[in-house]
C-alpha cells in the first residue's frame, strides 16, 4: 500500500492498537513474518534480495553463483549493449545450444557496516560461491551505493590486488562499462544503489519496479505442488497429502521404510540443486526417489497440473466420478423403545464378536516357532496382531453400547448373542454364534459381518448401528442427549470401517497360505507350558472363572453407572487380561478354551456386590500365580 | 481503508481539548489525547486540520474513554519512612532535615514487619511487589533496612511474590556491609546527588561540616567496586537559578550511575529556593536544552541515561493515559516512623492526606475519596487541557502547597517529549522496542 489516499499513520503503540488497516493480515509486514529459507513458513527470505541491484533480477539458488534471472529496459543500459535479448534465454522454444550462457556475479563492493570507511568499502570476490552463500553477503549489503561485476565465468578472475583497486576505482567513479572480453566472455560492470525492500509505511515496495504479487511465496512448497517429499526437514505446518499412485501399477510404499525392512534410509539432505551435490545422503535421496517407483506415480508437473481431476476421497473411499447420496425414506426410524431394544441387540453381538475374535485369535500358532526369521511365522504374527486389536476393539464397543443404554435410562446388558447378523437377507440375515478357528471360511464370515452396509437395509451389525444413527440424527428433539449419543454411534461405525480393511489385510497376509501352516494343531508341542492334564484342567476352569468375573465386573459396574463404576470397570479390564494370559497357557498346551458362560454364572445371576466380586477376582490371582508358577510363567 | 477514513474525518470534530497538534522535523502530527494515540499527517491534511480549528469549527463532543468507574486499587509498593532524622542538613530539604516538622523519630522493626506483612497480605497472588526505605537519611537506621530487606525477601518469597526494594540516600554513611545487601537483593538505589562537589554542596552540607560531596564518592565506591545494585541513579535537586544541566548530567554518568534524574525545588522551607514561576520557566528551558543534548547522543547510537526523558519518551511510546499524576493513594502510599501510612512520602503527617495505619488497616473510604478528589477530570483547568492525561494533574505535594502555576511549564516539556518521540521513532526504532521494566517509587 502506498502513500496515496494515506492521511493517517499510526506512530504509537497505542495508535496502532487502535487503527487496524483491514485487508493487511498481520504476516505482511516482514518484521512479524515468521521466514525461514529452507523452504519458508510465510515467505523466502531470497526472494526480497533477489531485486537488491535495482534493474536486475538475481536467482540464488545455483550452485555456480548468483544468477541474473531478467535485466530490465534501461536507456544507459541500452546503449552499452547490455540487455535482456542479447544476455538472457529467450522465453519459448530455442534451441539449448543457441541460449546465452548464464550470466553471474563475479564481485561486489559496497559497505556492509557501518565501521566500514565509505571512502574504502570492502569487495567481496563471488568467484567460487554458491549461489546462497552471496546472497547471504548480499543481505548485509547497507542501503547505499554498490558496485557488481557480472560475468559467465565468474571463476577464472583472480581476485588480486591490482583488480581490487581497479574495481574500487569504479565504484568511486561509478562508471558503468559492458564488454566482451575474449577470454571470459561478456563483463559488465554496473553502480546503482541497493534498493530499499520496504516503503516508507514499513510495508514491501510494490511501487514500480519493485516486487509484484506472488513474489515474496513463489519458491515455496504448497501442499499442493506435491513438492514437500523433496523437503529435507520433514516439518510441514499443514496436511499434506498422501501419495497418489496410479492404480494398476504401484505398490503403496511407507515412504520412510524400504518394503520388507525395519531400517529407514537417512533423510534426504538439503539441496538446492540436486545434480551438482553428490554426497552419501544425496545418494540415499536419489536411491529414495527411485524406491517409489516413480515410473508408476504420478509426476510432478502432472500432479501439479491435473490435481484438479484427481477424484475424491469420502470416507475412506475413492470415487470414480460423483454420486448422489442415497437418502433414507425416513420411514422406519426408530422411537426410543426401537433404539433401547436395537442398542440391546448389539450389545449382546459385540460381546458375542470379541470372544469369536479371541477364540480366533487364540487358534493361531503363535509365538512364530523360528522368531523373525520364519517368514510364515512372521505373517501369522501380523495377522494375530490384528484380530486381536479388532477384539479389544470389539470390547469397547460392548461397552459403549452399554453406556448408551445407561445415557438412555435403560437397563445394561452384559449378555452374549446366540445370532450375529449377516449381510444376507432374510432367512439368512442372521448366523449362529460359533467358536471357530480362523480358517479361510470363518475368515470370510467376519469380513462380511464388519462389512459397511451399502444402504440403509439394516442388515449386518454396521446396519444395525446406521439405523440408530439415523434415528437419532432425524429426530433431534426427541432425545436428550441425542447428539451425544450419536457421535459415540457415529465412532463405533467408523471403527467398523477399520475393522473390515484390517480383515481384508488378514486375508491379504494369509492369503495363499495352507490352514495347518497357520493354525495351531491339536498334538501339543514339547514346548508345551502345561505338562500335566490335571493342569489344563485347572486352566480351563480358571479361564472361565476370569470370564464369568469379568462380565459380572461389568455388570455391576455398568449398574453402578458410568462414574461410580468405573472401578469395577478397570477391575474388569485387569481380568480379561488375567484370562488372556491363561488362555495362552492353554492354547499354546493344545487345548481348547470354552468361554463357557455357565461357570460362576452365579455371580451374574445373584447380581453380586462389588465386594464379592472384587474378592472373587483376587482368590482368582493367587490361583493363576500357583499356576502360572508351576507353568514356568511367573504371571505379571 | 474505511476505518482510516473514519478516523482521519473525526479528527475535525474533535474537541480542542482532546487532540494536540504538533511537529517534528518536517513532518505533522497529532495526539489524540484520550489515549494519547500518535499519528503522522500527511502535510495537506494537516494544513486543511489546522485551518478548521483556526476557525473554530471543532467539535463540542467530548469523547470520555476514562469514565468516573472508581478504581479499586491494591497496594503494591510501599515506602517505609525508617528515620525520620538526617545526618545532612540541605537547605531545600522538603522533609525538614527529616523532621517533617514534628520531633524525629526511628521506625521500629516490628512495625516494619507489620507493614510488610500487610503489604503481602492484600496483594493478590503473584503480584511484583515493592518496598522502599525513604527518610531522613534511611541508613541512620541501618539495623532496620537490613533487617526488614530479609524479612520481606522471605516472606514474599513465601507468599510467591516476586520483590524488589528501593532507597533514597545520601551516600554518606555507607558501609560494606550495605553495598552487599544492595546487590544481594533486588535494589534500585537512588542516590542524591546534585552535581560536581561545588554544586552538590552548594546546598548539600553535613552537620559537621565536613565535605558530603568526598564522603559520597566514598560511597559510591563501595556501591561500584562491591558488586553493583540492580539499579544506581542519581537524583540531582535543582534550585532556582541553577544552569547547565547538561555537564552536571555527564559529570553524574561519569561518577558511575546508570541513570540521572533531575527535579526541581518546588516546595522548601526557604522559598527563595524554590523556583518561581519565571524560574520555572527557566528551570524547563535548561531541561528542554539538556535533553537536546541527550536527544543528539541518542540520534547518534550512544546511550544518554536522562530519565526524566527516557521515561517520558517511553512512556509516550506506550500510549500511556492516565487521570492521576502517580500511583500515591491508589498502587502507593507511604508509612511514617509510627506506622500511619499517608498517600506519599511528601506528604507524611499531613492529615489531609491520611489513609490509615498499619494496625487499624488501610481506610478505603478515604482512599477512594482521595481518588475521587483527585481525578484529572475534575480538576481546573486540567480537564480543557490537551496534556492532562500524560501530566495527570501534578504531583500531590506541590500542587498543595504552591498551586498550578507550572502548567505552561509542563506542556513546554511534554510537547518537547513528543516531538522528540517522533524524531528518535522515526530514526532510531530500535530504541522502543525493549520495554522499560524497572519500577520506581
Amino acid at each position: 500500500m502506498n502513500d496515496q489516499g494515506r492521511k493517517l499513520f499510526p506512530r504509537n503503540l497505542t495508535a496502532r492498537a487502535a487503527h487496524f488497516v483491514t485487508g493487511n493480515p498481520i504476516s505482511s509486514r516482514p518484521e512479524s513474518g515468521v521466514d525461514t529459507s529452507a523452504p519458508g513458513l510465510e515467505f523466502d527470505q531470497r526472494n526480497i534480495e533477489a531485486l537488491f541491484f535495482p534493474g536486475l533480477r538475481f536467482e540464488f539458488h545455483p550452485a555456480r553463483g548468483a544468477r541474473v534471472a531478467a535485466i530490465e529496459q534501461n536507456d544507459a543500459w541500452q546503449s552499452l549493449g547490455f540487455t535482456a535479448d542479447r544476455l538472457l534465454p529467450h522465453d519459448g522454444p530455442a534451441a539449448a545450444s543457441d541460449a546465452p550462457p548464464p550470466l553471474y556475479i563475479v564481485c561486489i563492493v559496497g559497505r556492509t557496516a557501518l565501521e566500514q570507511d565509505p571512502a574504502n568499502p570492502p569487495l567481496l570476490y563471488c568467484g567460487r560461491m554458491a549461489g546462497v552463500e552471496v546472497w547471504s553477503h548480499i543481505r548485509l549489503l547497507l542501503d547505499e551505493r554498490v558496485t557488481i561485476m557480472l560475468g559467465t565465468h565468474p571463476e577464472t578472475l583472480s581476485p588480486n590486488g591490482a583488480f581490487a583497486r581497479w574495481m574500487l576505482g569504479c565504484h568511486r567513479n561509478q562508471s558503468m562499462s559492458f564488454e566482451q572480453d575474449p577470454r571470459m566472455g561478456p563483463i559488465a560492470i554496473l553502480n546503482g544503489t541497493r534498493r530499499h525492500y520496504l516503503d516508507e509505511a514499513g510495508v514491501i515496495d510494490t511501487g514500480p519496479g519493485g516486487f509484484v504479487a506472488g513474489d515474496l511465496t513463489r519458491t515455496m512448497c504448497n501442499p499442493w505442488q506435491y513438492d514437500f517429499r523433496e523437503c529435507g526437514c520433514f516439518y510441514w505446518a499443514s496436511n499434506r497429502p498422501d501419495l497418489v499412485t496410479a492404480p494398476q501399477t504401484a505398490t503403496a510404499t511407507n515412504w520412510l521404510r524400504r518394503p520388507g525392512s525395519e531400517e529407514s534410509p537417512p533423510p534426504p539432505s538439503v539441496t538446492t540443486d540436486p545434480p551438482d551435490l553428490l554426497s552419501g545422503a544425496l545418494a540415499s535421496h536419489q536411491a529414495l526417489m527411485r524406491l517409489w517407483d516413480m515410473d508408476a506415480e504420478r509426476d510432478v508437473p502432472d500432479l501439479v497440473s491435473n490435481w484438479h481431476r484427481l477424484p475424491l476421497v469420502i470416507d475412506g473411499i475413492e470415487g470414480a466420478g460423483t454420486a448422489a447420496p442415497t437418502r433414507g425414506t425416513g420411514a422406519g426410524l426408530l422411537d426410543r423403545e426401537g433404539i433401547i431394544s436395537k442398542l440391546t441387540q448389539v450389545a449382546q453381538v459385540e460381546h458375542a464378536l470379541l470372544v469369536e475374535y479371541l477364540y480366533a485369535y487364540y487358534s493361531l500358532r503363535l509365538p512364530p516357532a523360528g522368531g523373525r526369521d520364519d517368514p510364515i511365522g512372521v505373517r501369522v504374527k501380523v495377522a494375530g496382531d490384528f484380530i486381536y486389536r479388532i477384539a479389544i476393539d470389539e470390547m469397547r464397543h460392548f461397552r459403549w453400547a452399554n453406556e448408551l443404554l445407561e445415557r438412555m435410562g435403560a437397563p445394561h446388558t452384559v449378555g452374549r448373542a446366540a445370532r450375529i447378523p449377516n449381510m444376507d437377507l432374510p432367512p439368512d440375515s442372521t448366523r449362529p454364534f460359533e467358536l471357530s478357528q480362523l480358517t479361510h471360511t470363518q475368515l470370510a464370515r467376519l469380513i462380511r459381518a464388519e462389512q459397511a452396509s451399502q444402504s440403509d437395509d439394516g442388515l449386518g451389525v454396521d446396519g444395525i448401528y446406521v439405523e440408530i444413527l439415523r434415528s437419532l440424527a432425524a429426530q433431534p428433539t426427541l432425545f436428550e442427549q441425542g447428539r451425544r449419543l450419536a457421535e459415540v454411534v457415529k465412532l463405533i461405525i467408523d471403527e467398523g470401517a477399520d475393522h473390515h480393511r484390517s480383515l481384508q489385510s488378514v486375508e491379504a497376509v494369509l492369503s495363499g497360505l495352507r490352514e495347518e501352516e497357520f493354525l495351531r494343531n491339536e498334538a501339543p508341542a514339547q514346548t508345551a507350558p502345561l505338562r500335566s492334564l490335571a493342569d489344563v484342567d485347572v486352566a480351563i476352569d480358571m479361564s472361565n472363572q476370569y470370564y464369568s468375573a469379568f462380565l459380572a465386573a461389568l455388570d455391576v459396574g455398568f449398574g453402578q453407572g458410568y462414574v461410580a463404576g468405573r472401578g469395577l470397570i478397570r477391575q474388569a479390564i485387569r481380568s480379561m487380561r488375567n484370562m488372556h494370559e491363561v488362555n495362552l497357557l492353554v492354547a499354546q498346551s493344545g487345548a481348547d478354551i470354552p468361554f463357557a458362560l455357565t461357570a460362576s454364572a452365579d455371580l451374574v445371576r445373584s447380581r453380586a456386590t462389588s465386594g464379592e466380586v472384587s474378592s472373587r477376582l483376587r482368590d482368582l490371582d493367587y490361583q493363576h500365580s500357583q499356576l502360572a508358577e508351576r507353568a514356568g510363567r511367573p504371571a505379571s | 481503508m474505511s476505518a482510516e477514513v473514519d478516523l482521519a474525518a473525526s479528527l475535525f470534530d474533535r474537541h480542542p481539548a482532546d487532540l494536540h497538534r504538533f511537529a517534528s522535523g518536517n513532518r505533522q502530527h497529532v495526539l489524540l489525547v484520550e489515549r494519547s494515540e500518535i499519528y503522522d499527517l500527511d502535510d495537506d491534511f494537516a494544513v486543511r486540520l489546522d485551518a478548521h480549528r483556526a476557525l473554530g469549527l471543532t467539535g463540542a463532543h467530548r469523547r470520555v474513554r476514562i469514565d468516573d468507574a472508581p478504581v479499586n486499587p491494591r497496594i503494591y509498593s510501599i515506602s517505609l519512612n525508617v528515620a525520620q532524622s538526617c545526618n545532612m542538613s540541605c537547605s531545600y530539604c522538603y522533609a525538614d532535615e527529616g523532621r517533617f516538622g514534628t520531633a524525629p523519630r526511628v521506625m521500629s522493626i516490628a512495625t516494619a514487619r507489620s507493614v510488610i506483612d500487610a503489604l503481602i497480605a492484600q496483594s493478590l497472588p503473584g503480584t511484583r511487589l515493592v518496598v522502599g526505605f525513604m527518610g531522613g537519611e534511611p541508613m541512620l537506621n541501618r539495623a532496620l533496612v537490613h533487617e526488614a530487606t530479609i524479612y520481606a525477601s522471605n516472606e514474599a518469597a513465601r507468599a510467591g511474590h516476586p520483590i524488589s526494594f528501593s532507597i533514597t540516600t545520601n551516600a554518606t554513611l555507607l558501609t560494606p556491609a550495605d553495598a552487599r545487601l544492595f546487590h544481594d537483593h533486588p535494589f534500585a538505589v537512588s542516590v542524591s546527588v546534585d552535581g560536581d562537589r561545588a554544586e552538590h554542596e552548594r546546598h548539600r552540607r553535613l552537620r559537621n561540616g565536613r565535605s558530603s560531596y568526598a564522603l559520597l564518592v566514598e560511597g559510591l565506591g563501595l556501591l561500584t567496586m562491591r558488586g553493583r545494585p540492580t539499579l544506581l541513579s542519581a537524583r540531582a535537586t535543582v534550585a532556582a537559578g541553577d544552569t547547565n544541566l547538561l555537564e552536571r548530567l555527564e559529570h553524574l554518568v561519569a561518577l558511575g550511575f546508570d541513570e540521572v534524574g533531575f527535579s526541581p525545588v518546588r516546595v522548601s522551607p526557604t522559598s527563595e529556593l524554590e523556583n518561581s514561576e519565571f524560574s520555572t520557566e527557566q528551570f524547563t528551558q535548561r531541561m528542554i536544552e539538556c535533553a537536546q543534548g541527550v536527544r543528539e547522543r541518542l540520534l547518534r547510537g550512544q546511550n544518554c541515561a536522562l530519565s526524566n526523558f527516557l521515561t517520558a519518551l517511553h512512556q509516550i511510546h506506550f500510549g500511556t493515559h492516565r487521570p492521576y499524576p502517580c500511583g500515591g493513594g491508589a498502587s502507593y502510599v507511604s508509612a511514617s516512623a509510627s506506622g500511619d501510612y499517608y498517600t506519599c512520602h511528601r506528604l507524611i503527617n499531613d492529615g489531609a492526606h491520611a489513609l490509615g495505619s498499619v494496625h487499624s488497616g488501610i481506610d478505603t473510604g478515604r482512599q477512594h475519596r482521595h481518588l475521587d478528589r483527585k481525578h484529572v477530570d475534575r480538576q481546573t483547568p486540567c480537564s480543557a487541557c490537551w496534556a492532562r492525561y500524560l501530566c495527570g494533574g501534578g504531583c500531590y505535594h506541590e500542587v498543595e502547597r504552591r498551586g498550578r502555576d507550572g502548567c505552561n511549564a509542563i506542556r513546554r516539556w511534554l510537547n518537547f517529549c513528543l516531538e522528540s518521540y517522533a524524531e528518535l521513532s522515526t530514526r532510531r526504532p530500535e530504541l522502543f522496542t525493549t520495554a522499560p521494566g524497572r519500577n520506581h517509587p
